[in-house]
């Protein structure tokens, strides 16, 4: 890259950075910086408080992607990362759009869920970002890197605040090294959008006390329905390692409870079925008819009484 | 000249005939669709317009070339606002794909670069 002397002179240690000022300055001068990259100049300042100067997650795998698939590639690579084994081409059924050539943004959100982790939008911030990384929380992000179209998913797996510069795993690139000006103005397009994906019973090192609830609420949703579904094909396996995910990312859901125990009864295991059966009835609440029937329905099996209905105490 | 009713019944013939045959629960299972119900005519409304808001979405999904069965495994994993956010404006998403772009904006900017340290 070709510097002014004065920017060389700045030394070897800043090189990079005064690079990144310089680049910056020059968008400044031709559109005003603070339009392009505004939060980067606020980072310029100074790195905020409690933030490591440097964070490399070298440990975060590498999935090269196919073409128009950036959105297989980027999601399994969060998936990996956090213990699940798949591939970008078994997220192609997830998440893929054959007619728009591309991933839809709630569907990366959605698909993360169907892999038992809780997904989770972040806020609109570089900071942000940049905490779930130094909490060791690859984040995937989308850019705009054409003119109107050239959405692209990244994932943003360290920073290097004294050399300026984002690390992300992106395209057919390992590791990439982004400028955070440049980062940003190609972030900022998609209006700051980014996402993490952590297992059921974390939480996100940025999770906002308005907005967490939401994800976990959504992650519960997706989970009783996949399990439902599996339930209604016969593999209670299946649903009730589903339904073992939502209860330890929501553990006080009264459907996740009854759901649970109807499985582990079907699977004739009822002296587990009941506790859980029990628990969900003395919730009480919108679902207190349903979740005592379930819960009648597995003592009789057990050939106790049920509750109500005989005057002999077991 | 389509009125609100025909609209809306159009609406829950696409959800009923697409949506309706994944959502029979078991017995003794509870519906995912009772997550976080309140007894509430608010409450009510907004099951039922997610229910016909995610047979729209499915059907969207299947004319953008994604089979039933798979159409139905993902817009059960959305949530009720991202179903809301989707319906009708499944077109006009972002849809993340390549970094193809890339070498234009990299051109661009190298352009830019030149141009003002030479004019200088």
């Amino acid at each position: 890259m070709v510097l002014l002397p004065q920017v060389a002179a700045f030394g070897a240690r800043n090189a990079r950075l005064a690079a990144g000022v310089f680049f910056c300055a020059l968008l400044a001068a031709l559109q005003g910086c603070a339009g392009i990259a505004p939060q980067t100049a606020a980072l310029l300042e100074g790195m905020p408080a409690g933030l490591p100067e440097r964070v490399e997650l070298t440990a975060v795998p590498f999935f090269p992607q196919a073409e128009y698939q950036c959105g297989p590639a980027a999601l399994a690579t969060l998936l990996v990362s956090s213990g699940v084994k798949t591939t970008p081409e078994a997220l192609v059924p997830q998440v893929y759009l054959p007619a728009r050539k591309g991933s839809l943004q709630v569907e990366m959100l959605a698909a993360a869920r169907r892999h038992g982790l809780v997904s989770y939008q972040l806020a609109p911030s570089f900071v942000d970002v940049m905490r779930e990384l130094a909490a060791g929380t690859p984040v995937v992000v989308l850019q705009n890197l054409g003119i109107s179209e050239g959405w692209h998913y990244a994932v943003a797996v360290g920073y290097d605040w004294k050399l300026g510069q984002m690390i992300l795993r992106s395209g057919v690139t390992e590791r990439e090294e982004m400028p955070f000006a440049v980062h940003e103005a190609v972030w900022k397009r998609s209006g700051y959008w980014a996402m993490v994906a952590v297992p059921p019973d974390r939480k996100p090192a940025t999770a906002d006390a308005s907005r967490w609830p939401a994800a976990v609420a959504a992650f519960e949703r997706a989970a009783i329905g996949e399990a439902n579904a599996s339930h209604a094909r016969g593999d209670f396996a299946a649903a009730e390692r589903t339904l073992r995910a939502a209860m330890r990312a929501a553990p006080d859901s009264v459907i996740v409870q009854n759901n649970l125990a109807q499985t582990l009864a079907d699977q004739g295991r009822d002296a587990e079925a009941l506790p859980l059966a029990e628990r969900a009835v003395a919730a009480g609440g919108p679902h207190a008819a349903a979740t005592r029937e379930t819960r009648d329905a597995i003592l009789k099996k057990m050939g106790r009484s049920v509750p109500g209905t005989d005057l002999k105490k077991n | 000249m389509k009125s609100v009713w025909t609209r809306t019944i159009c609406r829950l013939l696409v959800a009923l005939m697409i949506w309706t045959p994944f959502q029979i629960a078991q017995a003794g299972m509870i519906g995912a669709d009772q997550v976080a119900t309140a007894s509430s005519a608010a409450a009510d409304r907004g099951a039922v317009l997610s229910y016909l808001n995610r047979g729209e979405v499915a059907s969207q999904l299947q004319s953008l070339g994604i089979d039933p069965s798979t159409a139905q495994q993902r817009v059960a994993a959305l949530s009720d606002q991202e179903v809301q956010s989707l319906a009708q404006r499944i077109q006009a998403m972002p849809a993340g794909a390549s970094d193809a772009g890339a070498i234009l904006l990299l051109l661009v900017v190298v352009g830019v670069v030149w141009w003002f340290f030479f004019r200088k």
